[in-house]
């Protein structure tokens, strides 16, 4: 919920809850600025940043898949908790 | 394997870059460059500011977040100046500098911001802090979307202070062909 007396770039934005979609925008963000200095073609330029944001968030996808699997398989299985 | 191309040095262009994002690329003719910089590392500054408010650029409390995003460059001093001067003001009783709770509200005496704890009456009609800063995962995001900021201007930065040659505009031909 946003309180009334919310003043953006003041207040802190209450989106708790999907904290987790906020990295769409700033892999967006970080593609469009890496890419103004690494493409060499700019006739290119928007197909790499789709690219490279793709990149950004399916690596970030396979981070989350691959610790909730240590933490949820490997580690109860290395270090069962008793009871 | 190919030879990279020289790199030229060119301290203008870097001294320039520092005053903010993307303007070494236009000392370099690089025009629409320079604008997609801009957008990406204010981008990524004001997204930081809107998810977190203020509170997410502060030299004081979060200093070593403060580092990587000074690399931004004077927009993060000035949001920074403003959050100190601005938004914050003195414990009574620590005599500290620090952020506003609810239920206090920012009063000036002999010339110095303190906390004062409100009313209950008060509070009820709105009265509270100039801010309010955000907590946990929220500010953490948004610190760090104004830390990325900062690094990929560091980027842009030493792109601008050594730019690739093949990325440099050709020089118009003088014989008229286009």
């Amino acid at each position: 919920m946003i309180p009334l007396a919310y003043t953006p770039f003041i207040d802190a934005l209450a989106v708790h809850e999907y904290w987790y979609l906020l990295i769409v925008p700033m892999s967006i963000f970080l593609a469009i600025g890496y890419k103004a200095v690494r493409c060499s073609d700019l006739s290119k330029f928007i197909r790499e940043v789709i690219v490279f944001t793709i990149q950004v968030l399916g690596g970030l996808l396979l981070l989350a898949i691959a610790f909730t699997l240590v933490i949820v398989v490997l580690l109860p299985m290395i270090a069962p908790i008793p009871g | 394997m190919p030879t990279p191309p020289p790199t030229e040095f060119n301290p203008l262009a870097g001294l320039v870059a520092v005053v903010f994002p993307g303007a070494g690329h236009l000392v370099l003719g690089q025009p629409r460059r320079a604008l997609l910089a801009a957008v990406g590392v204010m981008g990524l500054f004001f997204f930081g500011l809107l998810i977190g408010g203020i509170d997410a650029i502060d030299s004081k409390d979060d200093r070593v977040w403060f580092f990587a995003q000074a690399l931004v460059g004077p927009p993060t001093f000035i949001v920074d100046q403003i959050h100190q001067k601005q938004f914050k003001a003195y414990d009574l009783d620590t005599n500290l500098l620090r952020s506003g709770d609810p239920g206090e509200h920012r009063v000036i005496e002999d010339n110095r911001p303190v906390w004062e704890p409100l009313t209950y009456d008060e509070i009820e009609a709105g009265m509270g802090p100039p801010n309010e800063p955000g907590l946990g995962r929220l500010n953490e995001i948004a610190m760090l979307s104004i830390v990325l900021a900062g690094m990929l201007n560091l980027i842009i930065f030493l792109d601008a202070l050594m730019p690739n040659p093949k990325h440099m505009p050709k020089p118009k031909s003088a014989g008229g062909r286009s």
